[in-house]
Formats: structure tokens, C-alpha cells, sequence
């Protein structure tokens, strides 16, 4: 159990990393949304070379970022299979033949876009949480999310909850491993090729996980009733989130990535043509 | 069926973050009848090396002798848990059934035992550790007082007919009665068992209980004594553990001039000293 990546966060120290959480969260936000602004491969040239800066930036190598993307293998297989399915657009010229599948140019052009749609929706979140610790996270999105508050949403309590969950989670790891020890010493099979019987198998792990973290969350409640916490709402921190040189500059540098991008997408400035750049559009 | 152990080291993983509990060439031999202790700080390494004992920890450099089990070899490990039961630490959070006689039996179960030998070891193994099969089979083991759980907890690990049984801290978090209890029926399981080892950190126990004591530290094998040459003079407390109270007494007994020798290990023995200073008979 302990190879398990929590949030992966990998510790250095770079630009990426001290740039603060809230504004890596907004930028995370609209990145999301600039990939699907992204329709040609020029588009994700771009993106792809932005992104490779960041990582540089980030000095987390490059390969543990890439890594994350084994989540996505069958996602993206069975993209690749839809879209050769059920592609309705020219069906022209052949590029290979077998039996009676025929694969067509403007399929794989097709495909090849979803593909890298799917791979970088993928790949900035990843970053996010490479560069971020969960704390930082819950602490930029408490902030960002403040303005509910207005309408009576107890974001205070509820980051709160998120902060304590993120620290009992490692306890909880612990525990999980014990008894996972303690059932195989019973010889209990985890390893079996049958999914139901995997299944089932899990029930001797999960009933006594649950009914410790009742008993935990229980004592807790108790712990912090005994040293008179009433609610979150003037919790002090003791890393704040504070806005730097860096933040304005990261905010500046990802405008940049977006103008290029919508630019591409509605050819803002006529004068010049991309058919000039030909097949890759 | 002895307990051989030659050279036997153990490192976790280099990539992981946490690198205690490594063993470095550990050597002992338990015996047939031995009520053999682990003892050490937290951390020396006591715990991993019990869980090489069953297979839960595969082995990586050293020899691990126990019957005909060839552990360079790929272990039957079904074969090798029913042979050596282990009890882990607060063995009452494992439990998980509807019933305690479903819990007892789970192990027995895992081992594919037909029905009707299942219910009799779980009878009988409800009877080993004092408690009453007909009162309690059908309850809830959720029901049941801390003490119970923990009783039918190691029954259900005595019901997989183990010949070797560890125990890690069988007594941690019982009140006095409750550990007494516990290390009386441990005693009283010696006799259709090969050998009990136990990990411990009460001297008190191990020096009541137990026949070999092998003290750890830092992964190493400081060596393996009686109880009494162990506890002679203050080698334990160098190595951050406890004298046990009445040799510890004798000590300052000696200190004071009241006996000759502390060469004691039980109250017994420390009260007939002292009669023996005095002259009382």
C-alpha cells in the first residue's frame, strides 16, 4: 500500500512550486478550457512547447510527468476505437486495408487530435498536483471559493473537513496495510483471477477500515470538543497564501498561451493566412 | 519443528521514503517448547522480522528454516500461514464477520477444511481462549467487551491448528487484569503448541513468561539470552527499554545495602532475598 502516490506532489523547490496555489488553481481552471480552443496540430505544438517549458520550469522530470498518463491507456484506446468506429468525416483516401476494415487519412488526423486532446487534459492537472502540496490545494481552494460564503455555504468548515481528511489519510494507509497483514495471515485470498471472488474478498479489509474510522473520527471530534474548537471561521494558518513577483509573471506567460491559442482557433489578425502552413492544419 | 534463522537481512526499498525497520544479518534459532521474546525499541526491527515468518515479508538475502519449507523457493504460502500463526498488534480491529463464529472460522475456511472440522475447530478455539461458544457464537463480535475481542480475535488465528504462534504486544492497551488474563492464556496454549514467540515490551511479562529473550536494535541482533542473564545488569536499559520491576527494585535494594546481590528475577526470589538479608525466616 505504500507505493501509493498521494497527490503525487513531487518535493523540490522552483518557480513552478512557490508560484501561489490560487493562481496555479485559476490557470489550471483555464487551461482546461483552452485545450478544447485547440483544433489543429499547430494548436498543440504549442501547447506542447508551453508545456515542456513548464515542466523544465518545474524541475520535475519529465518522465514522472509522462508517467501519469498510464491512467488514461485504456481511456485512450477506447477513444482511438470510437473514433475509428463511428468517424463521419471524407472518407477518401485509404492508408491501409485489411479484410474489411479500412482506415482512412482523415480518420487518423481525426484521431490523432482526440488523442492529444485526451493527453494534455490529463497532463495539466498533473502538473498542478506535481507542484502543489494537498494542503496548498485545499488552502487556494478555500480561497477561491470564498464567495459562496455569501450565500450562507460553510466554506470555512468544509475546507476544514478537506484538510483533516488530507492529514488522516496516511493513518489510514497504515491501518489499511495491518489488516490486509492480518487477513493474509489467515490465508485470505486477495490475489484471485476472479473478479467476484476478488470482491468479496475485500469485505474482511473494508468492515474493520470503516469501523476504525468511525471509532478515529470519533475520538478526534472528541480531542478537538476537549480543547474547545467551535467552528473553522478564525482558523489562523501557519503557511499563508501570499501573492508574489511570480504570480503576475505565471498569470502574464499563460494569457500569452491563450491568445495564441484563440488566435489560431479564429485567426484573429486576417493578414495572416494560415493555409499558408498547409497539411498540418 | 525449530525456527532457524541464519543471516538474515532485509532492506525496504530504496525509492521509498520511510527506511526504518530494516534488518541486518539476523541470526537465532527457536526451538521446539520455547516461549521465545523479540524485544527492542520501536522501530529495531521486531516486527518485520515476525512477519518473515509467514511469507508476509519475502525474504531477500539470509536462510529461513521452518519444517520443510524452502523459502528460496516459491512458498506454498497457504501451507506456511496454517503452520505459523501470527496475532498482530490490537488484533480486535481485524475482526469483521457477522458472527464470531464466522470470524473464528474464516481462517479455517480460507484453508478449504470441510464444514464440519471448520465448526469444530471453531469451537475449539472459542474454548482455548476461555470464553463460552454457546454465549457468544452468534453475537456480533462488535458487541463484545475489548478483552473478548482480542480472546476471540487470537482464537481465530488458533483455529488454523497453527504448530508456531507470534504475537505481536498481545497485552498493549489492556488494563492489568485484562493483560494478566491474556498472558495466562498465552501460558496456557504453550502446551499444544510447538513454540510461542512474542513481541514484547513489557519486561515484567517476559521475564514471568518467557524462557529466551533475543534483544534487537536498529535492525541488529544484539544477541539472544535466558531472562535472567538479560536482565542481570542494565543492559536492556541501554538499549531503551525497562528492567523489570522487581529486578529493577533489587537494584536500588543492593544500592541501599539492604540485599548482597539483585541476582533475582521475580518478586519470589526478590522477597526471599530480602528474608534471607534479614534473617526472618
Amino acid at each position: 500500500m505504500r507505493e501509493i502516490a498521494l497527490g503525487q506532489y513531487y518535493q523540490t523547490s522552483s518557480i513552478v512550486h512557490s508560484t501561489d496555489a490560487r493562481v496555479k488553481l485559476l490557470i489550471s481552471i483555464a487551461y482546461l478550457v483552452m485545450v478544447f480552443f485547440v483544433e489543429t496540430y499547430i494548436g498543440f505544438g504549442v501547447l506542447a512547447v508551453c508545456f515542456l517549458l513548464t515542466v523544465f520550469a518545474s524541475r520535475v522530470p519529465l518522465f514522472k510527468v509522462l508517467k501519469s498518463l498510464k491512467v488514461i491507456l485504456f481511456l485512450a484506446f477506447f477513444t482511438f476505437l470510437m473514433t475509428m468506429l463511428f468517424y463521419g468525416g471524407a472518407k477518401k483516401t485509404v492508408v491501409w486495408e485489411w479484410w474489411i476494415i479500412k482506415i482512412y487519412e482523415g480518420q487518423l488526423y481525426a484521431c490523432g487530435l482526440v488523442l492529444l486532446r485526451l493527453v494534455f487534459l490529463v497532463l495539466g492537472p498533473t502538473m498542478l498536483t506535481f507542484t502543489t502540496t494537498p494542503v496548498e490545494l485545499t488552502d487556494g481552494l478555500e480561497w477561491l471559493l470564498k464567495p459562496l460564503a455569501l450565500i450562507g455555504i460553510p466554506i470555512h468548515s468544509g475546507a476544514l473537513v478537506m484538510s483533516m481528511t488530507l492529514r488522516i489519510i496516511p493513518n489510514l494507509i497504515d491501518e489499511t496495510d495491518r489488516i490486509i497483514n492480518a487477513q493474509k495471515s489467515r490465508c485470505a485470498d486477495f490475489d484471485s483471477r476472479n473478479i467476484f471472488k476478488r470482491a468479496k474478498a475485500m469485505i474482511p479489509i473494508l468492515v474493520p477500515l470503516i469501523a476504525s474510522s468511525f471509532r478515529k473520527a470519533d475520538e478526534l471530534a472528541d480531542a478537538m470538543d476537549s480543547r474547545c474548537f467551535v467552528g473553522a471561521k478564525n482558523r489562523t494558518r501557519m503557511r499563508k497564501l501570499r501573492f508574489t513577483w511570480r504570480d503576475p509573471i505565471a498569470l502574464i506567460l499563460f494569457a500569452a498561451e491563450f491568445t495564441v491559442i484563440l488566435w489560431l482557433k479564429f485567426n484573429f489578425f486576417p493578414f495572416v493566412d494560415l493555409s499558408t502552413v498547409g497539411w498540418i492544419v | 519443528m525449530s525456527v532457524t534463522i541464519e543471516n538474515l537481512s532485509y532492506i525496504y526499498d530504496k525509492k521509498a521514503v520511510f527506511k526504518k525497520n530494516a534488518l541486518f544479518d539476523v541470526s537465532l534459532k527457536v526451538e521446539d517448547g520455547d516461549f521465545f521474546a523479540l524485544v527492542g525499541r520501536t522501530g529495531s526491527g521486531k516486527s518485520t522480522l515476525a512477519m518473515h515468518l509467514n511469507g508476509l515479508i519475502r525474504k531477500q538475502t539470509g536462510v529461513i528454516l521452518i519444517d520443510d519449507f524452502d523459502f528460496d523457493k516459491k512458498i506454498n504460502l497457504k501451507a506456511l500461514r496454517a503452520k505459523v500463526g501470527i496475532v498482530f498488534q490490537y488484533p480486535e480491529s481485524q475482526l469483521f464477520a457477522d458472527t464470531v463464529a464466522l470470524d473464528v472460522g474464516f481462517g479455517p475456511k480460507n484453508l478449504k477444511l470441510d464444514p464440519k472440522e471448520i465448526d469444530a475447530r471453531v469451537r475449539d478455539s472459542i474454548g482455548a481462549v476461555g470464553l463460552d461458544y454457546d454465549e457468544i457464537a452468534g453475537k456480533s463480535p462488535f458487541e463484545l467487551s475489548g478483552g473478548q475481542m482480542r480472546r476471540v480475535a487470537i482464537a481465530g488465528v488458533l483455529a488454523m491448528k497453527p504448530e508456531i504462534l507470534v504475537l505481536d504486544e498481545p497485552t498493549a492497551g489492556l488494563d492489568p487484569q485484562g493483560k494478566k488474563d491474556i498472558m495466562e492464556l498465552v501460558s496456557s496454549l504453550r502446551s499444544s503448541l510447538k513454540a510461542v514467540i512474542m513481541i514484547s515490551h513489557n519486561m515484567d511479562e517476559v521475564a514471568k513468561y518467557c524462557n529466551k529473550v533475543a534483544l534487537m536494535d536498529e535492525g541488529r541482533l544484539v544477541g539472544v539470552f535466558t531472562p535472567r542473564q538479560l536482565f542481570r545488569d542494565d543492559t536492556v536499559e541501554r538499549y531503551g527499554l525497562l528492567l523489570p520491576s522487581a529486578v529493577s527494585l533489587a537494584h536500588k535494594l543492593k544500592a541501599a545495602g539492604v540485599i548482597n546481590d539483585a541476582d533475582i528475577l521475580g518478586e519470589d526470589e526478590l522477597v526471599a532475598k530480602i528474608l534471607e538479608a534479614k534473617n526472618i525466616k
